[in-house]
């Protein structure tokens, strides 16, 4: 079960200067971060995946395993998808679910930089959202996929959500995650 | 652990070739180089520790270089994975690369210097104890000058482990108290060091 919950939280880098920002975020919940370029929503998904320490205010209830995708490049680019799904299994000590690994099934024998942008972010979305773990941070995380791929990924988060996955994601597009949204959180 | 281990071991081609190819070019310069007055080339055990400790700077420097490139630390952070589990594998690969160098450059010292006698287990034996003193020492500094150039990796490494190599240089030539000492002393501060500021340093890089 998650129980996050952000009490202002503010960090600093540089020029830039996030303001104290609160939130909470329950299982089977899905918040969608909004702003425009430079506004913060990766550095506050930075720092619920702990790669950036808040200046003040704290995190708390952050599980274990987090899944994180669009965040930073995941996956070794020299490796098969095949060798990068067993290696993402065994460091999660998860094991991923066939039905949504279906999709790749045609890529496992293919080196991972070799895939073009968009496969490589199916591979990734497929790849961590099959390990169902309790929480994901999605950034900009459908942008590079087409219309079918986004489609179907849309359904795979909106069927997870309702199983009690929850989700902290940040899009561009109208329309994206707008339906599936419990709360907006916007950035200025 | 053992999944760090395997991927640590299926990325160390990309340590080991680097290596190589700064380590086999070096050894046939000093080969070719010839003391004009006794025209005597220079001493095999003199050569062979110093393309060791040279070669393993490409080493130490690039396997952080491909945990970096593959972007493997936020990738931990997510998964909350053990920070010494990370380094003890990693120092484990280092030490296992270290070995293979040392047969590969042994080969080549024969090849090139056709010496009278190789002590081949007792040099490989030494390999092995200096390795293993210089690995959590390379490891944390492969870290901490991830965010530098390459180069600049040798400017700290070589002068910092002089005193290793003065003593490789002498355990080959017999097992000594005084060398041995010195070796085990790196391996302790090497490692007390690396297992305290392993942490902080990778904090640091993310």
């Amino acid at each position: 079960m998650i129980d996050l919950k952000a009490q202002d939280i503010s960090v600093k880098r540089g020029d830039f200067e996030l303001p104290p920002l609160s939130f909470s975020l329950k299982s089977g919940e899905l918040i969608a971060l909004k702003g425009p370029n430079g506004s913060g929503k990766t550095s506050v998904l930075k720092m619920l995946q702990r790669r950036l320490r808040p200046d003040r205010g704290e995190i708390s209830g952050l599980p274990d395993i987090i899944g994180c995708v669009g965040i930073e490049p995941t996956l070794m680019g020299s490796w098969k998808v095949s060798e990068n799904i067993q290696w993402i299994e065994s460091l999660s000590r998860k094991t991923c679910d066939a039905k949504i690994l279906s999709g790749i099934e045609h890529l496992r024998h293919k080196r991972f930089d070799h895939l073009s942008l968009g496969w490589q972010r199916r591979v990734e979305l497929a790849l961590f959202l099959s390990l169902n773990l309790p929480l994901y941070l999605l950034d900009e995380a459908l942008s590079p996929l087409d219309t079918e791929a986004r489609l179907s990924a849309r359904t795979e988060i909106e069927r997870m959500k309702f199983s009690g996955t929850a989700f902290l994601v940040t899009s561009h597009r109208e329309g994206d995650f707008d339906s599936l949204a419990t709360r907006v959180v916007t950035l200025s | 652990m053992r999944t760090l281990l395997q991927k640590d071991i299926r990325n160390a081609r990309f340590i080991l070739w680097p290596a190589l190819w700064l380590g086999v070019p070096l050894l046939l310069i000093l080969q070719f180089s010839i003391d004009r007055f006794s025209f005597e080339s220079i001493p095999w055990k003199t050569a062979y520790w110093i393309t060791f400790f040279f070669s393993s700077t490409a080493l130490f420097y690039r396997s952080f270089a491909q945990e970096h490139r593959f972007q493997n630390f936020s990738l931990y952070l997510a998964f909350k994975t053990p920070r010494w589990q990370i380094l003890l594998s990693q120092m484990l690969v280092h030490i296992g690369v270290l070995f293979l160098l040392s047969l590969f450059y042994l080969l080549l010292i024969l090849v090139f210097w056709s010496p009278r006698e190789l002590p081949w287990v007792h040099l490989l034996m030494v390999s092995i104890f200096v390795s293993c003193a210089l690995a959590p020492f390379g490891t944390l500094l492969g870290l901490m000058l991830q965010i530098e150039r390459e180069f600049l990796f040798s400017i700290f490494f070589m002068p910092l482990s002089t005193p290793l190599v003065l003593a490789a240089y002498g355990l080959s030539e017999a097992w000594s108290w005084n060398w041995m000492s010195l070796v085990l002393s790196f391996l302790v501060i090497g490692s007390f060091l690396s297992f305290f500021l392993f942490e902080f340093f990778f904090d640091e890089l993310i």
